[in-house]
């Protein structure tokens, strides 16, 4: 069942949404060549329960960490650990913050030093992607649209697009209904409706768009180990352009 | 709060207080109730909104068909009430 959120339940998640974009440009600020992914999970709770929050993914399925570090070939739900990051390393963090009883979900893929130009072309492009999926988040929209955006972004450069996963729903949960695919046919799906809010995150891959789970449960890795890159923000459908609840109205593009 | 066709509200008042409604219709101070079950969606209860309750919840697939002036089955709102209440009662 997709809940539509009233502008009261909205203006709180503008204000879970800013403490995650804070977040975010903090842990960035943290990303050098020697630090472990461990020291920036420790970082990010301590910045999250300072700020009167809570890190939604602690325990949320047994989920170990408050964040997810994914480097180089991980996907997604890397778990922090002794994995120390180097330079030319691509590391995508995901955060995910319930203040006030409201969740929003937000990732970036960051470089570790210098990195090789494919590798900056891979994080540019998920970026592009979840852009042009926002360009199509409008009230009449059907949830088809977005995947289908997202997808052609994607394909144009001759990337795999992860379909295992998919964005979702969230607000009072982390994730509700409805699935927003990365992948999809136009006009096709859930009817848009001005209230919903979604977190739009296409996971592309520089090689085949397979992936597998590591024996960990949780940890996922393409498959022919080709670098993966994420992109991802919590958004809010609106009488005109979608609402980025994650990034700070300074910065926000377009 | 705003509610709307497509909300969920508690009635406050009256013999069916404490059970969970969808908004059917809205018409000035009142408000049209069902729920799919005693209440069906073409008989649905007249109710004043001072006398109902928004539970904070509205369904995004009711409000869509109801703009679209078609009226939802009342299984589509024994669903979006159940499902209200599954996110609701859960114990922790």
């Amino acid at each position: 069942m997709i809940w539509v959120k009233d502008s009261h339940e909205i203006d709180a998640m503008r204000q879970s949404g800013r403490l995650t974009d804070a977040l975010l440009t903090y842990l960035e600020k943290q990303i050098v060549p020697g630090i472990s992914t461990l020291e920036l999970d420790e970082m990010a709770e301590r910045y999250i329960n300072k700020n009167g929050g809570r890190a939604a993914f602690k325990n949320y399925r047994g989920f170990p960490k408050s964040i997810c570090t994914s480097v180089n070939s991980v996907v997604v739900h890397g778990i922090p650990g002794n994995r120390v990051l180097y330079e030319g390393d691509i590391i995508s963090i995901d955060v995910g913050i319930c203040l006030d009883g409201y969740y929003s979900d937000a990732a970036r893929t960051f470089p570790v030093g210098k990195i090789s130009a494919q590798a900056q072309k891979l994080i540019d492009t998920a970026e592009a992607c979840f852009f042009a999926g926002l360009s199509k988040a409008l009230d009449g929209n059907r949830i088809g649209d977005i995947s289908a955006a997202v997808q052609s972004v994607a394909e144009a450069e001759n990337y795999g697009i992860v379909r295992e996963l998919v964005g979702h729903g969230v607000g009072r949960a982390l994730h509700e209904d409805p699935d927003v695919p990365n992948f999809g046919t136009a006009g096709r799906g859930v009817r848009l409706r001005k209230g919903m809010t979604l977190a739009i995150e296409p996971m592309i891959c520089a090689g085949s768009h397979r992936v597998e789970v590591m024996d960990d449960g949780w940890t996922i890795q393409t498959c022919d180990g080709s670098l993966a890159a994420h992109y991802e923000n919590t958004v809010a459908i609106t009488d005109n352009e979608a609402e980025i609840l994650t990034i700070s109205p300074r910065k926000r593009k377009r | 709060m705003d509610i709307d066709a497509g909300s969920l509200v508690y009635s406050i008042a009256g013999r069916d207080k404490g059970g969970v409604f969808v908004i059917m219709r809205l018409e000035g101070i009142y408000g049209y109730l069902a729920d799919g079950k005693v209440r069906k969606a073409d008989v649905p209860k007249k109710k004043k909104l001072k006398h109902v309750e928004y539970t904070g919840y509205t369904a995004s697939a009711l409000q869509d068909k109801i703009a679209l002036g078609e009226r939802p089955t009342n299984a589509e709102i024994r669903r979006a009430i159940a499902a209200y209440h599954e996110e609701n009662n859960q114990s922790s």
